[in-house]
C-alpha cells in the first residue's frame, strides 16, 4: 500500500498556493493530485515523493495533514482495461475515490481508495496486475 | 385603558409593602416546614420564620440559582404534595438536564390573573381574538399565554408556533386582533405578510412579545411595518412562565406582577441589593407560589428598578428594558443556549472536545445559528463524504441537546479566534442589548 498525502482545505483564496509554496520549499515534488471540494472546504489527495515528509512541511504550516493508505494500481494503457478492473473488484466493495496517477509504459497508475484495502490489494495483485 | 385588578395592580405603596410583608412571612414558614433544601440553609443563616416580619427582611434571606434546581431534579424543592400539583412544566438545562416545575390548582390561577393582567395591559378584552403563536409543550409560554386568555374571556386560537402559512390563513380567516409570539417570529410573520401582501385583509392591533431579548429598533420596525402596538412580556419558567411582568401603553418600563413576584436588583459580584435606578442583576421571590415556591432566584438578567408610580394608574414596580445577561446564556430563536451544552454535545462525537466556536446573527430579523468546528487529528477523514456525516451528525446531536438545528462548518485547525490562547467560544453579532 502507498502513502498519500490527505489535505483538508477550507475554500479560502490563496490556500491551494500556499500547500503548492510549502511543499516546494520543502523540497518535494507532487506526483499526482485530486481536489474534492464542497461549498465549505475541499479535501485535496496528494501524492508525492516523500509523503511524511510532506505531512510534516504541510503540519508545520497550520495544515489539517493527514497521511492515508492508497493503492496505486498500474493497468494497461489501452481501451477497456479500466472496466476489466472494476469488474475483478465486483459489486460488493465500494471505491470511496480514485484518481489518475503517472503513467510508466505501456500503463497508466491509478490511485485508489476501497472500502476493504487488503482484500481488493490481494484479489488485484492475484489477476496480474502491478500494485504498489 | 382598562386595568383588570385595580385594587391589586393600584394598590397604595403602603398597602403592597403590609401585603408583601405578609405573604412573605407565610413564604418562609411554609418553605421552613416543607422544603428540607430551604430549612438547612435558613438553619444555617440562623433564620426562624419567626425572625421575618417584614419585606424589608428579605435581604437576609439566602438566594437560589438555577443550579439548585438542578441539584433537587425533579421534585426536591416541591413545596406541595405530589396529590396537589396539576400541571408540570420543563425548561432546558445547561448539561442537557431540565428543570422541572411544579403548580399547583392555585398557582394555575395565580398565572392566568397574571396573564389577564398583561393582556389587559396591552388592551386586549373580552371578543379579542388571541392566536398563541408560541410553542405548547413543558415551555411555558402556549400554556402559559392560552389560560391567561381564556381567563381574559378571549376568543384564543391555540394555533402553536410554526406553519407561518397556516398562521397567516388563520390570522386573515379568523379576524385575528392579538398574536402572541417571540419577536423573531413576529418579524418572520411580518415578512410573510407583505410578501403575500395581506396587510389590508388583517385586524391585527398587538402583539404580545416575549421569550427573548429584542432590540428598540425591531420593535419599531414592526410596528411601522404591520401598523400595531407591541408588548414586551417577560416570565421564566423558574418564576411561573410569561406573566411575571410586561410594559402598559406608557412603554416606561416593565409592570412586575409584585404582589405575587418580590423583585429586587443585585450586584452580580458582591450579591448587595442595588437602589432604585442602577444597573444589577434582577432577582425574584415567588411570593404566593405554592408548587415550587423559591427565595430570591438570581435571573441572572441585567436590569433596573424603579418604585414610581406609572401615569397609566398603577403602582407596581417597573423593571427597564434589559441590559444583558451576567452569565453567558444566549437566546437563540427564543431557546436558551449555554455554550456549555454545545461543549457537551460535541463531546459526544470526539473524544477531546474540538475548538469550536459559535456565531449568532440576526438576518432580516431571524436569528441564524452556526457553529464552526475545527477539523483536528480525531476528526479527520480524507473522505468528503465522512466529513459531510460528521457535519450531520454535529448538527443532530445539538439539535437533540437544545432543540435548536445549526448550520455546521467544517474549518482548519487553529482558524477561530483565540483571544490571549483563550479560545472565543461565542461571537453574537446581534447586539441585542
Ligand atoms: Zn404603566
Amino acid at each position: 500500500m502507498a502513502k498519500q498525502l490527505s489535505v483538508f482545505l477550507e475554500n479560502r483564496s490563496g490556500r491551494m498556493r500556499q500547500v503548492a509554496s510549502l511543499l516546494k520549499s520543502a523540497g518535494i515534488n507532487i506526483l499526482s493530485f485530486n481536489l474534492a471540494e464542497t461549498s465549505d472546504y475541499g479535501m485535496l489527495r496528494l501524492m508525492v515523493d516523500d509523503p511524511e515528509k510532506g505531512a510534516a512541511a504541510l503540519a508545520a504550516g497550520g495544515f489539517s495533514a493527514h497521511l492515508t493508505d492508497v493503492l496505486i494500481v498500474y493497468i494497461p494503457a489501452r481501451m477497456g482495461s479500466l472496466s476489466e478492473l472494476l469488474d475483478l473488484l465486483g459489486d460488493t466493495i465500494n471505491i470511496k475515490y480514485m484518481y489518475p496517477y503517472q503513467t510508466q509504459e505501456p500503463n497508466a497508475g491509478m490511485v485508489m481508495k476501497v472500502s476493504d484495502m487488503p482484500w481488493a490489494e490481494q484479489r488485484i495483485r492475484d489477476a496480474g496486475y502491478t500494485v504498489d | 385603558m382598562a386595568i383588570w385588578n385595580v385594587s391589586k395592580e393600584c394598590m397604595p405603596a403602603e398597602d403592597r409593602r403590609q401585603l408583601q410583608d405578609a405573604r412573605l412571612r407565610k413564604l418562609v414558614s411554609r418553605l421552613y416546614h416543607h422544603v428540607p433544601f430551604y430549612r438547612h440553609q435558613l438553619q444555617e443563616l440562623d433564620i426562624t420564620p419567626g425572625d421575618i416580619t417584614s419585606i424589608d427582611d428579605i435581604s437576609r434571606l439566602p438566594f437560589t440559582v438555577k443550579d439548585d434546581l438542578r441539584d433537587n431534579y425533579p421534585y426536591g424543592l416541591f413545596a406541595a404534595p405530589e396529590s396537589e400539583i396539576v400541571r408540570l412544566h420543563a425548561s432546558s438545562g445547561t448539561t442537557g438536564k431540565a428543570t422541572v416545575v411544579g403548580y399547583t390548582r392555585r398557582d394555575i390561577e395565580v398565572w392566568q390573573e397574571c396573564v389577564a393582567r398583561c393582556l389587559t395591559m396591552a388592551g386586549v378584552g373580552i371578543g379579542d381574538k388571541v392566536q398563541v403563536a408560541y410553542g405548547y409543550g413543558m415551555f411555558t409560554g402556549g400554556l402559559g399565554l392560552h389560560y391567561g386568555a381564556e381567563n381574559l374571556g378571549a376568543n384564543v386560537i391555540p394555533i402553536s408556533a410554526g406553519n407561518t402559512r397556516r398562521q397567516l390563513d388563520f390570522m386573515v380567516d379568523l379576524g385575528t386582533t392579538a398574536i402572541a409570539c417571540t419577536p423573531s417570529y413576529l418579524a418572520h410573520v411580518m415578512e410573510n405578510i407583505k410578501e403575500n401582501q395581506l396587510e389590508d385583509l388583517l385586524k391585527l392591533r398587538v402583539a404580545i412579545c416575549g421569550g427573548e431579548p429584542w432590540t428598540v429598533e425591531l420593535r419599531q420596525k414592526i410596528e411601522d411595518g404591520l401598523g400595531i402596538e407591541l408588548f414586551d412580556i417577560y416570565g421564566l419558567s423558574e418564576i411561573m412562565g410569561p406573566g411575571v411582568a410586561q410594559d402598559c401603553n406608557q412603554h416606561q418600563g416593565s409592570h412586575v406582577m409584585d404582589d405575587h413576584f418580590y423583585a429586587e436588583i443585585i450586584d452580580p459580584d458582591t450579591l448587595e441589593v442595588l437602589p432604585d435606578g442602577e444597573v444589577g442583576e434582577l432577582v425574584l421571590t415567588t411570593l404566593t407560589k405554592e408548587g415550587i415556591p423559591l427565595l430570591r432566584y438570581r435571573t441572572k438578567d441585567l436590569t433596573s428598578i424603579t418604585h414610581e408610580a406609572c401615569a397609566c394608574g398603577r403602582t407596581s414596580a417597573r423593571i427597564s428594558r434589559f441590559k444583558g445577561r451576567s452569565d453567558d446564556m444566549l437566546i437563540i430563536r427564543g431557546v436558551n443556549v449555554f455554550p456549555s451544552q454545545i461543549e457537551a454535545a460535541l463531546l459526544e462525537i470526539s473524544e477531546t472536545s474540538p475548538h469550536y466556536q459559535i456565531l449568532v446573527d440576526r438576518v432580516r430579523d431571524y436569528d441564524t445559528f452556526e457553529i464552526a468546528v475545527e477539523i483536528d487529528a480525531n476528526l479527520f477523514s480524507d473522505e468528503v463524504s465522512t466529513l459531510e456525516k460528521l457535519s450531520r451528525r454535529i448538527s443532530e446531536t445539538l439539535q437533540n441537546a437544545i432543540g435548536l438545528h445549526p448550520a455546521v462548518r467544517l474549518v482548519e485547525p487553529n482558524t477561530l479566534d483565540r483571544s490571549d490562547g483563550k479560545a472565543k467560544r461565542v461571537i453574537d453579532k446581534r447586539r441585542l442589548f
